[in-house]
């Protein structure tokens, strides 16, 4: 036994086969790290979608409690007819009208994309120190996302 | 025999060299567009983040530009710009409607990269006059 010793030699192909492992190996990481990116570009379109729905409708919004103001001080400053919906109705202003105390409830709803929708309301008043109040102001899911978020619930709990 | 044997492994090393060169091009193209897609959709994330930031400050400010000053923005042809070393430009026009009840104040944010648009939205606020 003395004397013998093992000699490691490199095969032929070992080296193909390396080439072939490692060329796979970085193919698949050059191609997981494309996917990835392609994933967050369309997230980030996504998000760039959804905020310029949402501040289309806020501007929307912005823009009807304008009118809606404007309506209020041509009332007070001019008008003896009746402070109700036809009088907005009249001034071009689009909402949902309900009578309060001395005054108007209004409610506005606008799509914001995604089927969601941005709903204000407030109140409009005749007469008083304010004209226009906004009361509330709220992005809301849509009734199908709502469904969508219903059939999300795993666990079952009410 | 021993030395046909190294003749042929050196053979197979160059043929393998030139293949996995080859397949090396492909490779850090697909990972050089992965790059190149990654910072787009940074730089398009940053200036949204921004640019709401902005909306948001600027909708309860009594002045508008100066909010946009203070943060960096510079005036240059009725548009302020905010340009930094991040991939876009982020461009805020403002304007303003005077009525009797009150000031409608629109500003639009436009983020461009570029030839290219990479959003724009408006940014409006009203505020109601007291009038007697």
């Amino acid at each position: 036994m003395k004397g013998e010793h093992t000699e490691y030699r490199v095969g032929v192909g070992a080296s193909s086969i390396l080439m072939i492992l490692v060329a796979l190996a970085l193919t698949a990481l050059s191609l997981l790290a494309l996917g990835s990116a392609r994933n967050t570009a369309a997230l980030t379109a996504r998000n760039v979608e959804m905020t310029e729905a949402y501040y289309q409708a806020a501007a929307e919004l912005q823009q009807r409690l304008a009118a809606i103001d404007q309506a209020v001080l041509r009332y007070r400053q001019q008008s003896d007819a009746a402070f109700d919906e036809t009088w907005f109705s009249a001034c071009g202003v689009e909402a949902i009208w309900t009578e309060n105390d001395g005054g108007l409830d209004f409610l506005l709803e606008i799509p914001a994309g995604e089927r969601r929708v941005l709903r204000a309301t407030g109140a409009a008043y005749p007469r008083g120190d304010e004209r226009c109040v906004l009361k509330t102001h709220e992005l809301l899911p849509g009734e199908e996302n709502e469904q969508d978020q219903a059939g999300l619930n795993l666990m079952g709990i009410e | 025999m021993r030395n046909s044997r190294g003749n042929m492994l050196l053979i197979e090393l160059m043929i393998v060299l030139l293949f996995f060169s080859l397949a090396q091009v492909t490779v850090v193209q697909v990972f050089a567009a992965a790059h190149q897609q990654a910072m787009s959709s940074r730089a398009t994330h940053t200036a949204l983040t921004i640019a709401q930031d902005m909306a948001e400050r600027m909708h309860g400010a009594n002045d508008p530009a100066q909010v946009l000053m203070d943060n960096g923005f510079v005036l240059a042809d009725d548009t302020y710009v905010l340009e930094k070393d991040r991939g876009f430009v982020l461009q805020v026009k403002l304007s303003q409607l005077s009525q009797p009840a009150g000031v409608l104040r629109t500003a639009v944010f436009t983020a461009v990269n570029g030839e290219k648009t990479l959003f724009t939205f408006p940014g409006v606020s009203y505020e109601g006059a007291s009038v007697p």
